[in-house]
């Protein structure tokens, strides 16, 4: 049943509405990739309980995959739909129904205004594209056979666009909370002790012939290396925080968390010489797996010392709420 | 206009009790697909506290004849260390970015920052003086950057890497014959790379599980691998007199450089105190 006063689309149009609608979904899943760092890629760490949607800010982290999917299934409607009115009316129903039921279903996801407005906007965004007339032909009754599917995907993915953790929630589950240990500690840790097993090898230099080998954030192994063949550990300096090592004229300096530290080799046993306090950068990231751990950017308490470990954090299993999630 | 109606309570209702039935085998919630797929490389094998999992050394500091230079908060400070017992600081030069690779040899210093290469001179090393920067296409934790006269090498380890539009895990090789002017001449693409060595004119860098792998660089346009050593998963390598010691997983392997046939002489394992090895290996 066509409308009298609406002409019909070309097959061009439909093709056009298609090629739209798939582009801001796709750009709405790179938005999650590449700007809110979700699947583990981009990085970015910023304070999520600061973040309200009512910001400008928070309006476009927030909301800028709901305006895309409210505009991408626009133009899908149309493509599918009968006439463009129609069809846009039907999908801005549809998805404005949906958001509301979400505030009587908790478990679809949140509530939320700004989700509303978006997708409005993106139904009128999609009102504007010109050039759209409709007709029957070949392309056109595939995808018009494909209406129901259309419609179901879309307010199956508005889910994922309202997900209860996605919006003022951390971007990164936060996993672990920082184990700290004081700058006095710290600054106390250099011990001289009997040889141990290697864990991981990192940076080495040599005095003579003497090597010394970093096992990163752990300490140094002292290695006497006359023979090639058969290199013996001799000590292991206790050095907490330790990736980069470099020597000069008997003595090696190496970094320990904040600190530079020179450590006099050449006498009967090593000695720590000087150390030079907050050099480096604080990096609570240091010396834990950065691809498993991932802090509350407000438990980054400078004063407490530097972050030496992670503790697994226990997750309400039941509701798996963040700690400072809303 | 009433079929479309009734489909469209259809759809809801269906979709609805879907996404029900979903949410109750997750515990009463649907979970978002990032939550997921952050679940599967998250920390199900960690014990309760872990400590010094981090997988390579970053490099933070480099030797300059007198001078240290070390990285710092906003920039790159140097040290006077003529008394290595009492170094005293000279100077910072402030870079923007975080300093991810250095390396110096006897008149400049090499630097990589998230996307810049800088080479500084160091004819008055309390302020060295910026001869050139190129910005290159590419993405890596860590950094790590060496130079031969007029060809600079440099590598990104990025692993698990940034999936879109940069290069990841790279090695490139920058013409620096004129600093003013530093041109890309090619790169290689790597699995893991992590620090690099000259032994000779020999280049020798580490790529991670693919172990130590010899390259031939006399022309950097065009980089072959002459071989690779795949029994050393390693992050960083140094050449010595007599040996060329490799370190990463595995310990600390070293490897013939006195009659040039690199036979692994001996490995100190991970765990394992020593395991010297006699026999030459094929």
């Amino acid at each position: 049943m066509y409308f009298s006063n609406q002409t019909p689309p070309k097959e061009s149009g439909v093709l056009k509405l298609l090629c739209l609608g798939l582009f801001s979904l796709i750009s709405g899943a790179f938005f999650y990739l590449i700007v809110r760092g979700h699947f583990g890629f981009g990085q970015v760490d910023f304070n999520p309980s600061t973040l309200t949607s009512w910001t400008l800010k928070g309006l476009a982290w927030g909301s800028t995959p709901s305006l895309l999917h409210g505009f991408a299934f626009a133009c899908l409607a149309i493509a599918a739909g009968q006439s463009k009115k129609s069809a846009l009316w039907s999908w801005l129903i549809l998805g404005s129904v949906w958001e509301v039921s979400q505030k009587l279903f908790v478990v679809l996801g949140t509530f939320d205004f700004a989700d509303l407005a978006s997708n409005a906007l993106g139904v009128f965004f999609a009102f504007k594209i010109p050039g759209l007339v409709f007709e029957g032909d070949f392309i056109r009754k595939i995808v018009r056979a494909l209406r129901a599917p259309i419609y179901a995907l879309g307010l199956l993915t508005c889910m994922a666009t309202s997900y209860k953790q996605d919006v003022r929630q951390p971007i990164f589950r936060v996993t672990h909370e920082p184990v700290f240990m004081t700058y006095e500690d710290l600054r106390k840790s250099f011990v001289v002790e009997a040889p141990r097993p290697i864990a991981k090898a990192g940076k080495i230099v040599t005095i003579g012939t003497t090597m010394f080998a970093s096992d990163p954030n752990i300490g140094i192994h002292v290695i006497d290396n006359t023979d090639p063949t058969n290199p013996k550990p001799v000590l292991f300096l206790n050095l907490p925080g330790v990736t980069d090592l470099a020597s000069k004229d008997g003595v090696l300096f190496a970094d320990s968390f904040i600190d530079l530290v020179a450590i006099q080799i050449d006498g009967d046993k090593p000695i720590e010489v000087l150390r030079i306090k907050d050099n480096f950068p604080w990096n609570p990231y240091q010396a834990v797996d950065t691809f498993s751990v991932r802090f509350d950017p407000a438990s980054f308490d400078q004063k407490k010392g530097v972050v030496v470990g992670a503790k697994k954090l226990e997750l309400d299993v039941k509701t798996k709420e963040q700690p400072n999630g809303k | 206009m009433v079929n479309r109606i009734l489909t469209s309570i259809v759809i809801i209702l269906a979709s609805t009790l879907t996404l029900m039935s979903c949410g109750d085998s997750s515990g009463g919630k649907v979970e978002s697909p990032s939550s997921r797929a952050f679940n599967a490389i998250g920390p199900s094998s960690l014990t309760d506290t872990n400590m010094a999992i981090k997988s390579s050394f970053t490099p933070r500091f480099t030797l300059h004849e007198n001078h240290l230079f070390a990285v710092s908060e906003g920039g790159l400070t140097a040290f006077d260390i003529t008394n290595p017992n009492d170094p005293r600081k000279v100077g910072t030069t402030p870079l923007s970015g975080d300093i991810k690779a250095l390396y110096s040899d006897s008149k400049r210093l090499y630097i990589s920052t998230d996307n810049n290469a800088y080479i500084f001179g160091l004819e008055t090393p309390s302020e060295p003086s910026q001869l050139g920067k190129f910005l290159y296409k590419g993405w890596g934790r860590v950094h790590h950057i060496i130079a031969n006269g007029s060809t600079a090498y440099l590598t990104l380890n990025s692993a698990p890497g940034l999936p879109l539009g940069v290069e990841t895990n790279q090695l490139f090789s920058l013409e620096i014959s004129r600093p003013e002017q530093i041109v890309q001449s090619s790169k290689l693409p790597m699995t893991e790379p992590g620090g690099l060595g000259f032994v000779d004119n020999r280049l020798f860098v580490c790529d991670g599980p693919k172990g130590l792998v010899e390259l031939n660089v006399e022309d950097p346009k065009t980089i072959k691998q002459v071989r690779a050593f795949a029994d050393e998963n390693c992050s960083d390598l140094i050449p010595l007199e007599r040996s060329l010691v490799v370190s990463g997983t595995a310990g600390i392997s070293q490897y013939d450089l006195v009659n040039g046939d690199l036979r692994r002489l001996s490995r100190i394992s991970t765990g394992v105190v020593v395991t010297p090895i006699t026999a030459p290996k094929n």
